[in-house]
């Protein structure tokens, strides 16, 4: 049995008129990258808002680590989207406070903040006012301050924002690291194609509800569309496979789209019977992208 | 707890810095030092005539003495007064803006006493010239019965200077003769800067809280504490920049006085020694400055930059430096019924008080009343700024107006 680090129950918000968050309910386990995705405005925010005990429901119920959110705020590190830091501030002091906020002594704070900060490869910057940063590093730098406090649990509002190819690939890697380490991570992102990479279980959330939920896989098997992409050295022009409706050829790779009753394992022993060379041979998965659009576009077809 | 003094701690030492702060926390004692060696170097007159060079001096009154027993205008009446031989010369001088106003003392003066009193249009008859002309007629009137000059001098100015000796004090241990400086030029910068201090001080939590919107820090701090708990780790942190600027100013202030004291026989040491000014003063910075500082934050969060914010500020503001617009009110009369109206609100009762208490000494019930008042209301305004400040520290790109803010609270 999985331990479940935050629970998501019923929970709605309401500003007025306006329900932000509707009856959402979602579960994240221990040692998992979890991927909460959504439009802007879908209720993304509110959601973590309520995990971090930033503002209260009006319904519904968030359990952290087992308790009320707010008693568990030493063990979370929060990234928000909405985020800066203090201009005027030197690196490590600001790292220094933010931990000290978090209940660690001072001297410690100090420790971690050096070993994180060296960690990203801005320990020589340490001395240094946040101002003369550039915009990638203050990035970075925003991360580790989620850090320095040692948390359990990682709650990432878009961490790849204003980031370049290398500084995307440098946060991606630290948060397998993380992972690694024990630690269990929420990913906010839009880019889909990075959740995909690191998120093994997402919700989405559309206009404030719940629309999907589960594993990546699952989720991505489910909306497959009956399709093989099968890499061969034999032309397969003009042969009949039993259950596939139709063969494509599109940059060396053939789309084989299958009936709605074939079972996309049945059609291998066809290929092998009729000695076709098979380099590759996969069940076709929708991207994410796609899904989530899809998805969204049904929802709000203007 | 911990965490409050964590924020109070980061406030007080990132405002302390600044340079704004220390220019005018510390060099305001040193301006003050420079003054009073200017003082010792070039002599009192030197900076009478400096400061009467800012103050103009007021016409003089002019007088028509159809009695015909007033003949000249002694040495004691100085420029204040001038004598006409007739009501249309002293009229001319009137229209040319030479005299302040014409006093005509009527031929049966002694008989009736009736006087009357022509004056610029518009303008008014002061207390001040009617007792000049008082002390003038009573001074001709003692002459005429035959008293001396020395005996009618003495007469008309009264008593000029008390001497305060404790029952078993030393001999030399006598008071100083109060002066000017004392009793008007040192209460009044006194009370202004303890005044200021608090303005400052609430000043530099608006800024604060503001910025922490603006470049949005506020969120990754409310992950870690409680609105409350920023609010007021901010709110004594500031407190605490402000009392540090009045311990600054008085420490100094108490050595300034010392030196003019001792070395140019210049007295102001008294005020600062007085036990109400010491005890209560701070207890009304305090007060002040917590009533006033909640309210500052909360209006800093409802602003999307520091212009917005001041103008969400701007009614607490206007009511706090209610007693500043008042102040020449205060400063006449201590103990008016005005200044203890404004003494006895909460949000204005600290401040007057502050100008109030160096310049007499303030009924007891006044004290008991704005102490107990301000002190009920500092719960009430901690309670509703750190729901407004809730409110309004998350609504990034929006001014927020107070009516909306009200809105949201009571439909929260």
């Amino acid at each position: 049995m999985q331990q479940v680090m935050l629970k998501v129950a019923g929970l709605v918000k309401r500003y007025g008129d306006f329900l932000a968050v509707d009856h959402v309910s979602f579960e994240v386990y221990r040692g998992e990258i979890f991927g909460l995705l959504g439009p802007n405005g879908a209720g993304k925010t509110t959601t973590i808002r309520h995990v971090m005990d930033i503002i209260t429901p009006d319904e519904g119920e968030v359990m952290v680590m087992g308790s009320p959110p707010g008693k568990t705020r030493e063990r979370i590190g929060y990234l928000p989207e909405e985020r800066g830091l203090y201009r005027d501030l030197k690196v490590l002091e600001t790292l220094e406070y933010l931990g000290e906020l978090k209940g660690m002594k001072r001297s410690a704070a100090h420790d971690s903040a050096l070993r994180w900060l060296k960690m990203v490869d801005l320990d020589d910057r340490a001395d240094e006012k946040v101002s003369t940063l550039s915009r990638g590093m203050q990035q970075k730098l925003q991360f580790i301050a989620t850090l320095v406090h040692h948390p359990d649990l990682l709650i990432l509002d878009e961490p790849f924002q204003g980031l370049d190819p290398v500084n995307v690939e440098l946060i991606k890697t630290l948060i397998r690291d993380l992972q690694a380490m024990g630690k269990t991570i929420v990913l906010s992102a839009h880019q889909m194609n990075l959740v995909e990479a690191i998120c093994e279980r997402i919700f989405l959330i559309n206009k404030g509800k719940g629309v999907l939920y589960g594993p990546l896989d699952e989720i991505k098997r489910r909306h497959a569309h009956q399709q093989i992409r099968l890499r061969t050295s034999t032309p397969l022009n003009g042969i009949e496979l039993p259950g596939v409706l139709d063969i494509h050829q599109r940059d060396g790779i053939y789309l084989l789209t299958l009936a709605d009753d074939t079972d996309p394992q049945s059609v291998l022993p066809s290929l092998l019977e009729r000695s076709i060379s098979i380099d590759t041979f996969e069940v076709a998965t929708a991207p994410l992208q796609e899904i989530f659009v899809s998805i969204v576009q049904q929802e709000d077809p203007t | 707890m911990s965490k409050v003094w964590v924020i109070a701690k980061h406030s007080y030492w990132v405002n302390f810095r600044k340079p704004g702060f220390l220019l005018w926390t510390f060099g305001l004692p040193v301006l003050g030092g420079l003054a009073l060696a200017l003082f010792a170097l070039l002599g009192a007159t030197a900076v009478a005539s400096a400061v009467s060079s800012i103050v103009p001096e007021a016409n003089p009154i002019g007088l028509v003495d159809e009695t015909g027993q007033f003949s000249d205008v002694p040495e004691l009446f100085g420029e204040r007064l001038q004598l006409f031989e007739s009501e249309d010369a002293g009229r001319s001088a009137l229209e040319a803006d030479d005299i302040a106003n014409l006093y005509i003392v009527g031929a049966d003066y002694l008989t009736d006493g009736s006087i009357r009193v022509i004056r610029s249009d518009g303008a008014s008859t002061l207390d001040v010239s009617r007792e000049i002309v008082e002390a003038y007629l009573s001074d001709q009137l003692l002459r005429g019965a035959g008293i001396e000059s020395e005996v009618r001098t003495r007469a008309l100015r009264g008593i000029e200077s008390i001497s305060e000796i404790e029952l078993n004090a030393a001999p030399d241990d006598e008071g100083e003769e109060e002066d000017f400086l004392a009793t008007f030029f040192v209460p009044y910068l006194l009370g202004i800067f303890l005044v200021s201090s608090i303005f400052v001080a609430s000043g530099y939590l608006l800024t604060s809280v503001t910025e922490e919107k603006s470049n949005r820090v506020v969120e990754i701090l409310l992950s870690s504490v409680e609105a409350w708990q920023l609010l007021a780790g901010k709110v004594l942190g500031m407190g605490l920049l402000g009392l540090t600027q009045i311990v600054v100013w008085y420490g100094s202030a108490i050595i300034l006085a010392y030196v003019a004291t001792v070395a140019l026989s210049v007295s102001g040491l008294s005020l600062l020694n007085r036990p109400s000014i010491l005890i209560l003063t701070p207890i009304y910075f305090v007060l002040g400055y917590t009533l006033y500082a909640v309210l500052m934050g909360a209006s800093g969060a409802l602003g999307t930059n520091q212009q917005e914010a001041q103008k969400s500020a701007g009614l607490f503001s206007m009511i706090a430096a209610a007693p500043f617009f008042l102040l020449f009110v205060i400063i006449a009369n201590p103990n008016a019924i005005i200044a203890r109206a404004l003494s006895w609100f909460p949000l204005t009762g600290p401040m007057t008080m502050l100008l109030r208490l160096p310049f007499a000494e303030v009924p007891w019930i006044d004290v008991v009343v704005s102490i107990g008042l301000s002190t009920a209301a500092i719960p009430l305004a901690v309670w509703f700024g750190a729901k407004v400040f809730r409110t309004g520290i998350l609504a990034y790109g929006k001014h927020l107006k107070w009516g909306e803010v009200l809105k949201m609270l009571r439909s929260a």
